[in-house]
């Protein structure tokens, strides 16, 4: 007799995440700022980002660090959002202490998650790490509200703030000049020059002298 | 939840309601004129259109005629 596998039926939501050059999923969301929408933040850049929950050391350290290049970020037309499985209740608390014991104004908003509804959609939950803290998640989202960029940290590291400053400067010198960025780039370093497509341009892009060429694949610039 | 909910108009909102009393304005202009970025202007409106205080017109917004907000 043939032998049969017994298919146990389960009915499990599938949930497609964000990934680099989809469109970011849209939420509306209770905030310290009142009920945001990601649609508010069409036309500029947003790093969207989760902590894994208020009143805690780590958090307070990258708070304090958000805060500090949020003026910087706005002058790059970025916005910054934070967000935990709180409520706006223990935001507006650990805002007001950040501010009493550190001097730090918290001025970006910070999404009150408590259905975990945005954490979800973005998969900031680790759940072998914890199914009740969001991760240390970053999305870089682009004016067009194309997610640019992921980042995921655990628990138990802050992120470094000046990686966010870099990140979005990169990827905002991509859009404008179309090209890439090499390891460690910072603003005024040379850029990547795409790799020339076909056996001429690869000739021409050696004979270049505005360039400084390694190889043919390997050519920097100025911007 | 909160055991009520607060209605009351923020120092945000009475800004948006001064600059648009008299005449209709874009989102943009609105967030130029009381200095605000674009995403805050856009929530604020959004709620304040639906408490009734504005009404909005070919995209641009004014203060509700009908509402006294004094």
């Amino acid at each position: 007799m043939e032998e049969r596998n017994h298919l146990v039926e389960e009915t499990t939501e599938v949930r497609s995440l964000p990934r680099i050059g989809s469109k970011a999923p849209q939420f509306e969301a209770l905030t310290t700022h009142g009920t945001l929408k990601l649609s508010d933040y069409k036309g500029s850049w947003l790093i969207l980002f989760s902590h894994p929950a208020d009143f805690t050391p780590v958090c307070t350290t990258e708070f304090v660090g958000f805060q500090k290049i949020y003026p910087e970020l706005r002058k790059m037309n970025t916005e910054l959002l934070g967000l935990s499985i709180d409520s706006v209740h223990s935001h507006i608390a650990w805002v007001r202490n950040i501010k009493e014991n550190f001097g730090v104004d918290i001025e970006f908003p910070v999404i009150a998650d408590l259905n975990k509804d945005v954490a979800e959609k973005y998969g900031m939950i680790m759940p072998e790490e914890s199914s009740t803290e969001a991760s240390r998640a970053v999305f870089v989202i682009d004016p067009d509200q194309v997610v640019r960029a992921i980042i995921y940290y655990p628990l138990s590291t802050g992120r470094n703030m000046d990686e966010m400053i870099r990140l979005v400067t990169a990827l905002q010198a991509t859009d404008e000049h179309q090209i890439a960025t090499p390891a460690d780039w910072r603003k005024g370093d040379k850029v990547i020059v795409p790799p020339a497509a076909t056996t001429e341009l690869a000739e021409e892009r050696v004979n270049d002298d505005s360039l400084e060429c390694v190889d043919w694949y390997f050519c920097k610039k100025e911007l | 939840m909160a055991c009520v909910n607060d209605t009351q108009l923020s120092g945000t909102d009475k800004k948006i309601l001064a600059v648009i009393k008299n005449k209709a304005l874009s989102t943009e202009k609105i967030a130029e004129e009381v200095g605000l970025p674009l995403f805050k202007v856009r929530s604020r409106l959004r709620e304040l259109k639906s408490n009734g205080y504005i009404i909005e017109k070919d995209s641009l917004y004014q203060v509700n005629p009908t509402v006294n907000e004094e």
